[in-house]
């Protein structure tokens, strides 16, 4: 079997002594497309930071990440510059990660100038790439700069210069997020073209289940700082274990009908830093056991699905109903 | 009640751990906070602290060095440089205070007015107070002093008017940050007067940032009405002040410069306290 | 009494030279039901929240909010307040729309005072409030800071329901939210109007959320409605293509994202 091409191992991430990220672990296979979901607090966007190196400065960082076998949390210098020009990032507000000063085709070609290629191919490559993104006259685009597009169509660009330069891995964090509905739908579409067609592995941080499930072979399930569950997308969402992950899906307010009252996780969502040392979702959870407060469950796995929770079994073999009706049609 | 009741039952939440950063006053500002505190303690209480009274000279006694009697020697006069400068913290201080709290008394509601109504209202307050920045601190106590004579009060009235387009600036700048918050916008909507709205909820946010400028203030105006004691503008000889007691040249000249020296360094600690609790003060994260 | 509390008449909105951001637009609200304004960034939707509230003024057209045209600005103090006892406000981002230096119980106790609640009854209006929301006494001491997001906006609700309003705007009130607890909001709101019959003006881009609070559904697209009719209606039995786009566009169970040459020739 082949190693995978981002291996999360026990990841622990505290800032300022305080805990964010309490033993992530997770893989993503070569041109594998993983959903990372999780609501506030749940370190989603922190694990996709540690993983660029992109960590605030207080922040200090235990266990592994390994991208294609080379360990990467200890990486200094050119060795950390070659390793994050291997990745593709994306962020949700494309503004913050442009130079305003500069150009469309002046960003777009930033490496090409850099490496010393040839800036006519790279110009039309660059071109080409943005016709694939659906912006139409993408040669008037080239010359405008960043004031001039909307947050959609920038965000278009960013992801035609991450997938431009065809990296191994492509990291994003909400990266539809801040666009409309309409737009949003297109973007996906399309990246998830050039994606395929580059082969690139895709990590993307969401809170949007539907949406993960849409694009991603797998989904990560992530609260207070850990993985709870993990499972290919379609089985997640239809037949999901963790009693976080079927709440999760049952709050989802389903657009067919209307429900007299939707199933609700009471509570709000805690980050690692509000959570003891049990399992974090122990305190809302509604088929707790005194057990789960007092010690982290161990991870239970069943063909491709991995569950951390103490009920797992029970859940898996039938004999507990997590007591969150699912889709009930009561109007 | 019962449907929403069951509703309650539901969707109960446990509070978010505590996350906030809570206002923390670091060593720098308590130390700080502590000497002004000492300070202002002090003056207060001058004639249970001061050893002597300030104004009892014996000349037989003049430019007498440290003793047990007179702990910081004796002026001049022969009056007692420790008690004088006890004593002298009472106008050092108060006339600051004055020029600050008039300032402020001024400034403020020029401030929430111009940042409520906006438009032309906003246009003439803030020319209004360019004009006024125009006007050197110094000059105008000099031309006040002249036209209303000597003494503290013509010069603390002069220094707030030529403080007034700081004060104002600052105070306009903030007060048109907060304005814009939404906060204000759904207490609009409820219905509330402006009256109530700057005064209980504008006012009461930009206190933080307020008290840390008047803090500074503070600082420029002791300073400024030192030099004008020193200049014989403000406070006059033979009254105890600290910008009095730093301009007894006599003393200096005649080899005697502990109370020039330690006046001024009253004076130079006063006004570093004033700034590091007062940026401690306005840095404060409510949030 | 009339059974429709908010109604906007050819609404136009035109902000100097510029573009026309809500053009000709109208609708009505009824007591106790809830019309959804859809439509997406640029729509104009809560361009028409603000002209209702008050806080913008509409270039031409009429805002009748019981029956009395609040086109025209408030004059003086009493009549903003006797307009706050009609119509209120709930906005997106609940970690701003609170005062940071006011707890929870006196936030709502000065709103109570606006409502004419005497000093002496105040304290139990309070927690009635509370309590209609989903929170307890016991948040009434807090500062906004030490509450959730959810919770921020559930005292942002209380807040509006004080003073008994006839209608209630929610501009994106819910789009901060985790999921879970947007679902909680969602249901708290369901069942003031339940119990309550104040009729809400809902802005939103969300469909599914749409279905699961409106009554009515005014689709907006660059101003302009594309199409309006019952909640039914418009979200199973589309009319317009607009309509359909917005749908196939929003994620859902076994939802998978076209590219729409729409969104791209759009330049979106």
């Amino acid at each position: 079997m082949t190693a995978p091409l981002l291996e999360i191992d026990e990841l622990t991430v505290d800032i300022a002594d305080v805990p964010v990220l309490r033993g992530v672990s997770l893989t993503v296979a070569a041109s594998e497309s993983v959903g990372l979901v999780g609501e506030s607090g749940s370190g989603k966007s922190m694990t996709l930071r540690a993983v660029a190196r992109l960590l605030p400065e207080q922040a200090v960082a235990g266990g592994h990440v390994r991208v294609a076998g080379t360990e990467v949390l200890g990486l200094r210098g050119d060795a950390l510059r070659t390793h994050r020009r291997g990745l593709g990032m994306v962020f949700q507000d494309p503004r913050s990660a442009v130079n305003p000063v500069h150009s469309v085709g002046s960003f777009l070609l930033e490496r090409a100038r850099d490496s010393g290629a040839d800036l006519a191919a790279a110009r039309a490559r660059a071109v080409a790439v943005l016709r694939r993104m659906g912006i139409a006259d993408a040669e008037r685009r080239m010359a405008q700069y960043p004031f001039e597009l909307s947050g959609g169509l920038l965000q278009r660009v960013m992801i035609a210069s991450v997938l431009m330069e065809r990296p191994r891995l492509l990291l994003a964090d909400e990266p539809t997020t801040a666009l409309d509905v309409t737009t949003q739908a297109d973007v996906l579409a399309l990246t998830e073209e050039l994606r395929r067609e580059s082969g690139t592995a895709l990590l993307l941080v969401t809170h949007d289940l539907d949406l993960a499930a849409a694009v991603c072979d797998r989904i990560v399930v992530m609260y207070g700082g850990r993985v709870l569950e993990s499972a290919p997308a379609a089985r997640l969402v239809t037949d999901p274990v963790h009693p976080y992950t079927r709440g999760l899906l049952a709050s989802r307010p389903p657009l067919t009908h209307r429900l007299d009252e939707i199933p609700v996780v009471p509570g709000t969502p805690l980050s690692a830093a509000d959570t003891g040392d049990g399992c974090p979702f122990a305190s809302r959870c509604p088929v707790a056991l005194p057990v789960c407060s007092q010690s982290l469950p161990e991870t239970t796995t069943q063909g491709a699905t991995q569950v951390r929770c103490h009920r797992a079994a029970d859940v898996l073999d039938g004999s507990l109903d997590v007591e969150l009706p699912l889709r009930q049609e009561v109007r | 009640m019962t449907a929403v009741a069951a509703t309650v039952a539901s969707t109960t939440g446990t509070t978010v751990a505590a996350t906030a950063r809570r206002s923390r006053l670091g060593p720098a500002a308590w130390v700080a906070l502590g000497f002004l505190s000492i300070v202002v303690l002090a003056a207060v209480f001058a004639p249970w602290v001061a050893p002597h009274d300030p104004n009892a000279g014996d000349l037989l006694n003049a430019y007498a060095p440290p003793s047990g009697e007179h702990w910081l020697g004796t002026d001049g006069t022969g009056r007692d440089v420790a008690s004088r400068l006890v004593y002298g913290a009472r106008t050092s201080l108060l006339g600051p205070a004055a020029v600050v709290l008039l300032a402020l008394l001024l400034g403020v509601p020029l401030a929430l007015l111009s940042a409520w109504r906006g438009g032309t209202t906003a246009f003439v307050i803030t020319r209004v107070l360019d004009v006024l920045f125009a006007i050197p601190a110094l000059l105008l106590a000099i031309l006040a002093v002249a036209t209303f004579g000597v003494g503290l009060r013509s010069a603390a009235i002069a220094l707030a008017v030529a403080y007034l387009p700081y004060v104002g600036r600052l105070a306009l700048t903030a007060a048109e940050t907060e304005r814009r918050l939404p906060y204000v916008q759904a207490l609009e909507v409820q219905g509330h007067g402006a009256v109530r709205i700057n005064v209980r909820h504008v006012l009461r946010n930009l206190a933080p940032v307020l008290v840390g400028q008047g803090s500074v203030a503070f600082a420029y105006a002791l300073i400024d009405l030192a030099a004008l004691s020193f200049l014989g503008l403000a406070v006059q000889a033979p009254q105890a002040d600290w910008g009095v007691l730093v301009s007894d040249r006599d003393a200096i000249l005649k080899g005697h410069p502990l109370g020039v020296v330690a006046a001024g360094t009253l004076v130079v600690l006063t006004v570093l306290s004033l700034f590091v609790l007062g940026s401690r003060i306005a840095g404060e994260d409510r949030r | 009494m009339s059974d429709v509390v908010l109604t906007v008449e050819h609404l136009v909105k035109r902000f100097g030279d510029g573009p026309v951001v809500v053009d000709d637009v109208s609708f009505e609200v009824r007591r106790g039901q809830t019309t959804a304004l859809v439509g997406e960034s640029g729509a104009g939707k809560s361009t028409i929240g603000a002209i209702a509230t008050g806080l913008q003024v509409a270039t031409s057209g009429r805002v009748l909010v019981c029956g009395e045209d609040r086109t025209r600005m408030a004059r003086g103090a009493r009549e903003r307040r006797r307009r706050g006892t009609q119509l209120q406000l709930v906005p997106q981002d609940p970690y701003t729309t609170l005062d940071p230096s006011q707890r929870i119980g006196d936030a709502l106790a000065e709103a109570s005072s606006l409502a004419g609640v005497p000093r002496g009854s105040r304290t139990p209006r309070v927690e009635e409030l509370l309590a209609m929301v989903g929170l307890t006494p016991a948040h009434a001491v807090l500062l906004p800071r030490s509450l959730s997001g959810g919770q921020r906006q559930r005292v942002a609700i209380a807040r509006a329901l004080a003073l008994s309003p006839d209608v209630l705007v929610l501009d994106e009130a819910v789009s901060a939210l985790d999921v879970s607890v947007q679902a909680q909001v969602l249901n708290v709101l369901n069942a003031v109007q339940r119990e309550l019959g104040t009729a809400y003006l809902f802005i939103t881009h969300d469909l599914a959320v749409v279905r699961q609070i409106a009554d009515d559904v005014v689709v907006l697209r660059h101003g302009r409605v594309a199409e309006a009719g019952g909640v039914d209606q418009v979200l199973t039995r589309p009319r317009a293509d607009y309509t359909r786009l917005l749908l196939d566009s929003t994620p859902r169970p076994g939802w998978h994202p076209t590219g729409s040459t729409a969104a791209s020739v759009s330049g979106a």
